[in-house]
C-alpha cells in the first residue's frame, strides 16, 4: 500500500518544496540590500550565451511553421494567403516563448543545476549557510531576475528573428513577398499576442532557475548525481514549462481573445 | 513485471498502435480495391485539384488522379481534362446519362467531383473513356453581376435623391397648409395642390427615364442568369448560403419598386379625383372638402411609400454590400475601396430585351363639356417621350 | 573554441576595424568548426553503425538501455503530450472561429499533431532527458579512464556502450512518437470537447479526409531520423570528452546546444522533402 502511494507523496512533497523555494526567492528579491554586480554578471552568462542557440533554433522553427502552415492551409483552404497571417499569430502567441524557454532549459537551466549541484557536494552551500549567507539569496535571486529579463527579451528577439525567416521563406516558397506578408499579417497580428509573448516568457523565466536550483541544492552522490539532477531539472522544467503554457493559453483564449 | 516485459510491452503497443492508426486512416477494410479510370473533359475546372475526391451520390468511391489540359489534340472538345480513377463497386451508379459535376461543399469547402447517379437502363462507361462533364456555374462572375445591377440600382437613387427630396417636401408642405389653414383657405389649398403638381410632373418622367434603363436591365439580367441557374441546380441547392442571403439584396429591391410603383399608382388615382373634381366643379364645400380629405389620405399613402423607400435603401451602399460579401468569405473584397477589386470582371451588357410595357391609363377625355384644360398628361408612359403638359386649370 | 580568434601579436590595423574583421574570423572559423565536427559526427555514425551487425551482441546491455530510455519517459510523454496537444487545439480554435471553419478544427489539430509537433516534442524530450544524461554518463566513463579499461578487457566499448544506446534510442524514438502522437490526439480531442465547444464526433469527422496514411508516415520517419541524431550527436561527445571533469561539463553544453539546433534544422529539410514526396505520391499511387 505504501509502495502505490510513494509517488504520489513524493510527487506533492516536491510540489510543496519547488513552491516553498519560488517563494522564498520571490520575496529575496525584493528584500533590500540589493545586489546588482552578480545579476549583472549572470544575466551575461544566461542571456548572452543562450542568444546563439535560441536564435538559431527559433529561425528554424520560423521556417518550419511556414512550410507546414502552407501545407494545411492549402489541404483546407486552398489557398495560401492567410500562411502570413497565421503563421505570425502562431510564432507570437506560441512558439517565440516556448522555444526558447524549452533551449534555455536545457542550456541554462542544466548549466545552473550543475554549478548548484556542485556547490552542493563540495559543500560550499553549507559552508553560505554557516556564515549566515542565506543561499536563496546568494545564489539562486541572481539567476532568477537575470533569467526572467533575458526570456523577455530574448523571446522578442526570437519573434523578430522567426518572422524574418518566415518571411524569407515566403518569398522563396510561396511567392509572397515581405511587404504583402506585413499587410496581411496586419489583419490577424494585434498587440495583445506580443504580450502574450512577453508574458509567457516572464512565467517561464521564474520557472527555470527555480526548479534547475532546487535539483541543484538537492544533488547527492557524486557527478553521477550531478548528472542525474541536470536530467531532472531540464526534463521537469519542460514539463512545467509545457503545462502552464496550456493553462496560459486556456486564459489569454477565455478572456482575451 | 521486469524490466525486459515493460520494454517490450512498450514496443508492441507502439507497433500495434501505429498499424491501428495506418488501418484506420486508410479505412477499415483494407484489401486491394479495384478501381477504373475514367477521363471528364471540363472547359472550367472550378478549382479542382489531384486528389480531390470523387463522390458518387454523394459516397466517396475515388480520387483525382490528374487534371491537365488538352493540348493541341482539335478533337477533343474540352479544354482540360481531368482524370479520376473510380472504385468498381461504384461502377453500376456510373452511367451515360449521369452528370460529372464540380461541387463546393460549402463556401471555404474543397471542390470535389460529383457523379449523379444515371438510370439503371443506360449503358456504363467503359474504361478510359473520355466523359462529357458538366462545367460548375462561374460563381464570382453571377455576383459581379448582381453587384452590377445593384450599383445600377444605388446609380439611380442616388441620381433621383434631389427630386425625390423635393417630391417628399412638396407633399409635406402641401399637407402642413392643409393642417394650418384647417377649412378656411381652400383656395390657397387647391393652388398648394396645383403646385404640387406641377412639381409631379416635371419630376416624375425623368425619374421614370432613368428607371427605364434598370426596368430594362433587370429582365435582362433574368435572362442572363437563368440558363446559368438551370444548368446549376445542384450547386444553386449546395450555395444556398450565398443565394439565400443574395435574396433579402434582390427582395429588398423588389418591393421598393413595387412601392414605387404604387405610391406612382395612387399619384395617378390623385390625379384621376383631380380631373373628377374639373367636371364636378360646382359641389357644395362640404363635398369638395370630403374630396380633398380623400385626396390627403391617398397622399399619405404616398408620403409612407417614399418614407419607406429610402428607408429600405439606406443601408444599402456599396460598403454595406463588400462587407457582407466579405462575411460570406468570397474573396471580391481582396482590395477594399480599390477601384478594380480582384474579381471584379466587368458583366457583359445585357441583351436588349423588350420590357413588358408598364401599365398606362389615360384619363378619358372630358366629354360633353367644352374645357378650357387641356387633357392631363399620362405620367406612366414610358415609350414616348412628351413634353410635360400644362397643369390643368382650376376654374376660380 | 575562440582560441583562434585571439591573435597572440597586436594588429597594425585600426580598432574599429580590427573588431568586425575578428568578428567575421571568428564566425568563419565557428563554421569551419561546424562542418568539422559535422564530418566527424558521419564518420562515428559509420562506425557504429558497421558494429550494429556484427557479434557479439549484448542484449542486456541493450534492453537495459531501452527500460531506461523509453519506458521511464513513459509517464513524462504522455503528460506533455497531452498537453501539448490542448496547446495546439485552443490555438487553432481560436485561428478557424473567425472563419467559421470549426469543423476543420479536428482535422488541422490532427494534421498538424501527426506531422509536426508530436515528433518534435518527443525529440527535445528525449534530447532533454537523454541526450544530455547520456553525454554526461559517458563522458565521465571517459574521464574516469573506464572506457580504456573496458577496452584493456578485451571489449569493443563502442560496441558495448555506444551501440546499445543507439539503438535504444532510434527505437525508444519511433516507441514514444506514436504514443506522443496517439495522446497527443486525444487531449486535443479533450480539450476541444471541453473548452473549444467542439463535440468529439464533429471532432474526428474530417479527420480521414483530412490526414493520410502518408502524414503518419511522414511523422514516424522524422522520429526516426530524430532518434538517429540524437544518439549520434551525445554519444559522440559523451565518447570523446577528453580532459577533465570541467570537460564533460563543456560537452554536455555543447551536446544540447548541437542537438537542439540540428533537430529543429533537420525538421525544416524533412518537411520540405515530405511536402515535395507528398505531390509525387498522390499524383503516382493509393495512399
Amino acid at each position: 500500500m505504501t509502495a502505490v502511494l510513494t509517488p504520489f507523496s513524493v510527487f506533492f512533497s516536491t510540489i510543496r518544496n519547488v513552491i516553498r523555494l519560488f517563494v522564498e526567492t520571490v520575496y529575496y528579491t525584493f528584500r533590500p540590500p540589493y545586489r546588482v554586480q552578480p545579476i549583472l554578471d549572470q544575466m551575461y552568462w544566461i542571456g548572452v550565451n543562450s542568444t546563439s542557440i535560441v536564435l538559431s533554433t527559433i529561425a528554424f522553427v520560423g521556417m518550419i511553421s511556414i512550410v507546414e502552415l502552407a501545407f494545411q492551409m492549402d489541404t483546407v483552404l486552398h489557398t495560401t494567403e492567410f500562411v502570413p497571417g497565421f503563421a505570425s499569430v502562431l510564432i507570437l502567441r506560441e512558439f517565440a516563448s516556448v522555444i526558447p524557454a524549452a533551449m534555455m532549459a536545457g542550456k541554462v537551466g542544466a548549466g545552473i543545476t550543475a554549478e548548484v549541484g556542485t556547490m552542493q557536494l563540495t559543500e560550499q552551500i553549507d559552508a553560505l549557510r554557516l556564515i549566515s549567507i542565506n543561499p536563496v539569496k546568494h545564489i539562486v535571486v541572481p539567476r532568477f531576475v537575470a533569467s526572467v529579463l533575458s526570456l523577455m527579451l530574448l523571446s522578442c528577439l526570437a519573434a523578430t528573428v522567426a518572422i524574418i525567416t518566415g518571411m524569407i521563406v515566403c518569398e522563396v516558397s510561396l511567392g509572397i513577398d515581405w511587404q504583402l506578408f506585413i499587410n496581411s499579417s496586419r489583419n490577424f497580428v494585434k498587440p495583445v499576442d506580443l504580450g502574450i509573448n512577453v508574458f509567457k516568457a516572464f512565467i517561464f523565466g521564474q520557472i527555470i532557475p527555480v526548479v534547475s536550483s532546487y535539483y541543484g541544492f538537492r544533488t547527492s552522490g557524486g557527478a553521477e548525481g550531478v548528472g542525474i539532477a541536470c536530467t531532472k531539472s531540464v526534463v521537469y522544467s519542460g514539463l512545467v514549462i509545457v503545462i502552464l503554457d496550456f493553462f496560459i493559453t486556456w486564459a489569454a483564449s477565455v478572456y482575451i481573445l | 513485471m521486469n524490466r525486459e516485459f515493460k520494454v517490450g510491452l512498450l514496443v508492441v503497443g507502439s507497433v500495434v498502435a501505429a498499424i491501428a492508426f495506418i488501418a484506420i486512416l486508410k479505412g477499415i477494410g483494407v484489401g486491394p480495391r479495384s478501381s477504373y479510370r475514367l477521363k471528364v473533359g471540363y472547359n472550367f475546372a472550378g478549382g479542382l485539384t489531384v486528389g480531390s475526391p470523387v463522390r458518387v451520390s454523394g459516397v466517396k468511391v475515388g480520387k483525382v488522379r490528374g487534371v491537365d489540359f488538352v493540348g493541341e489534340d482539335p478533337s477533343i472538345p474540352y479544354h482540360v481534362i481531368v482524370t479520376v480513377d473510380i472504385d468498381d463497386k461504384a461502377r453500376p451508379s456510373v452511367r451515360k446519362n449521369s452528370k460529372f459535376l464540380i461541387n463546393m461543399a460549402g463556401i471555404i469547402g474543397e471542390r470535389y467531383l460529383e457523379i449523379t447517379p444515371g438510370s439503371k437502363d443506360a449503358e456504363s462507361w467503359a474504361e478510359g473513356e473520355l466523359v462529357p462533364g458538366v462545367d460548375p456555374p462561374r460563381l464570382d462572375q453571377l455576383i459581379s453581376q448582381g453587384y452590377a445591377v445593384m450599383g445600377e440600382v444605388l446609380d439611380m437613387i442616388e441620381k433621383n435623391r434631389p427630386r425625390i427630396e423635393r417630391m417628399i417636401a412638396a407633399i409635406d408642405a402641401f399637407l402642413g397648409s392643409f393642417d394650418e389653414e384647417q377649412m378656411k383657405d381652400v383656395g390657397s389649398l387647391i393652388g398648394n395642390l396645383s403646385q404640387l403638381v406641377k412639381v409631379l410632373n416635371q419630376n416624375v418622367p425623368d425619374m421614370m427615364k432613368d428607371l427605364k434603363p434598370v426596368l430594362r436591365a433587370a429582365p435582362g439580367m433574368i435572362n442572363d442568369i437563368r440558363p446559368v441557374l438551370k444548368d446549376a441546380g445542384p450547386l444553386m441547392r449546395n450555395a444556398n448560403a450565398v443565394m439565400m442571403d443574395l435574396k433579402p439584396i434582390l427582395g429588398d429591391a423588389r418591393p421598393m419598386i413595387v412601392t414605387a410603383r404604387e405610391s406612382l399608382e395612387k399619384l395617378h388615382k390623385l390625379m384621376g379625383e383631380i380631373e373628377k373634381y374639373n367636371k364636378a366643379n360646382d359641389t357644395s364645400l362640404t363635398s369638395l372638402v370630403k374630396q380633398v380629405i380623400r385626396i390627403v389620405q391617398n397622399m399619405d399613402g404616398l408620403v409612407a411609400g417614399g418614407n419607406t423607400m429610402l428607408n429600405n435603401l439606406s443601408f444599402v451602399d456599396e460598403q454595406w454590400i463588400r462587407y457582407f460579401l466579405q462575411e460570406e468569405g468570397l474573396k471580391v473584397y481582396a482590395s477594399l475601396g480599390s477601384p478594380n477589386p480582384r474579381y471584379f470582371v466587368p458583366p457583359p451588357p445585357p441583351p436588349r430585351v423588350k420590357a413588358p410595357p408598364p401599365p398606362q391609363t389615360q384619363p378619358a377625355p372630358a366629354a360633353g363639356k367644352p374645357s378650357p384644360t387641356a387633357p392631363v398628361a399620362p405620367i406612366l408612359n414610358t415609350d414616348e417621350e412628351q413634353p410635360p403638359a400644362d397643369p390643368p386649370r382650376i376654374r376660380q | 573554441m575562440s582560441d583562434a580568434a585571439q591573435s597572440t601579436e597586436s594588429s597594425s590595423l585600426p580598432g574599429f576595424i580590427r573588431g568586425p574583421v575578428e568578428a567575421v574570423g571568428g564566425v568563419i572559423s565557428d563554421v569551419a568548426e561546424g562542418i568539422r565536427h559535422f564530418g566527424v559526427l558521419v564518420l562515428f555514425f559509420r562506425e557504429t553503425v558497421t558494429r550494429l551487425a556484427r557479434p557479439p551482441y549484448y542484449p542486456d546491455v541493450i534492453m537495459y538501455q531501452m527500460y531506461q530510455v523509453g519506458v521511464k519517459s513513459l509517464l513524462i510523454a504522455i503528460l506533455a503530450g497531452s498537453f501539448v496537444g490542448g496547446i495546439f487545439a485552443i490555438q487553432i480554435n481560436d485561428q478557424l472561429i473567425d472563419f467559421g471553419a470549426q469543423a476543420f478544427l479536428g482535422g488541422i489539430a490532427v494534421s498538424v499533431t501527426v506531422r509536426e509537433v508530436g515528433p518534435l516534442m518527443i525529440a527535445l524530450l528525449i534530447a532533454g532527458r537523454i541526450g544530455a544524461f547520456t553525454a554526461a554518463e559517458l563522458g565521465t566513463m571517459n574521464v574516469t579512464e573506464q572506457i580504456d579499461a573496458i577496452r584493456c578487457l578485451g571489449t569493443d566499448p563502442i560496441k558495448y556502450l555506444v551501440v546499445p544506446r543507439f539503438l535504444a534510442c532510434i527505437v525508444m524514438s519511433f516507441v514514444l512518437t506514436v504514443v506522443g502522437i496517439v495522446i497527443g490526439i486525444l487531449g486535443s480531442a479533450v480539450v476541444a470537447w471541453a473548452i473549444c465547444g467542439v463535440h468529439p464526433l464533429f471532432f474526428f469527422g474530417r479527420v480521414l479526409d483530412m490526414v493520410h496514411v502518408f502524414d503518419f508516415v511522414n511523422g514516424l520517419w522524422k522520429s526516426f531520423f530524430f532518434g538517429i541524431l540524437i544518439a549520434t550527436v551525445c554519444c559522440y561527445y559523451g565518447f570523446n570528452t577528453r580532459g577533465g571533469a570541467e570537460d564533460v561539463g563543456r560537452n554536455v553544453n555543447t551536446t544540447v546546444v548541437v542537438t537542439g539546433i540540428s533537430l529543429l534544422a533537420a525538421d525544416y529539410f524533412l518537411a520540405l522533402i515530405s511536402s515535395w514526396f507528398y505531390t509525387l505520391i498522390l499524383k503516382v499511387g493509393e495512399i
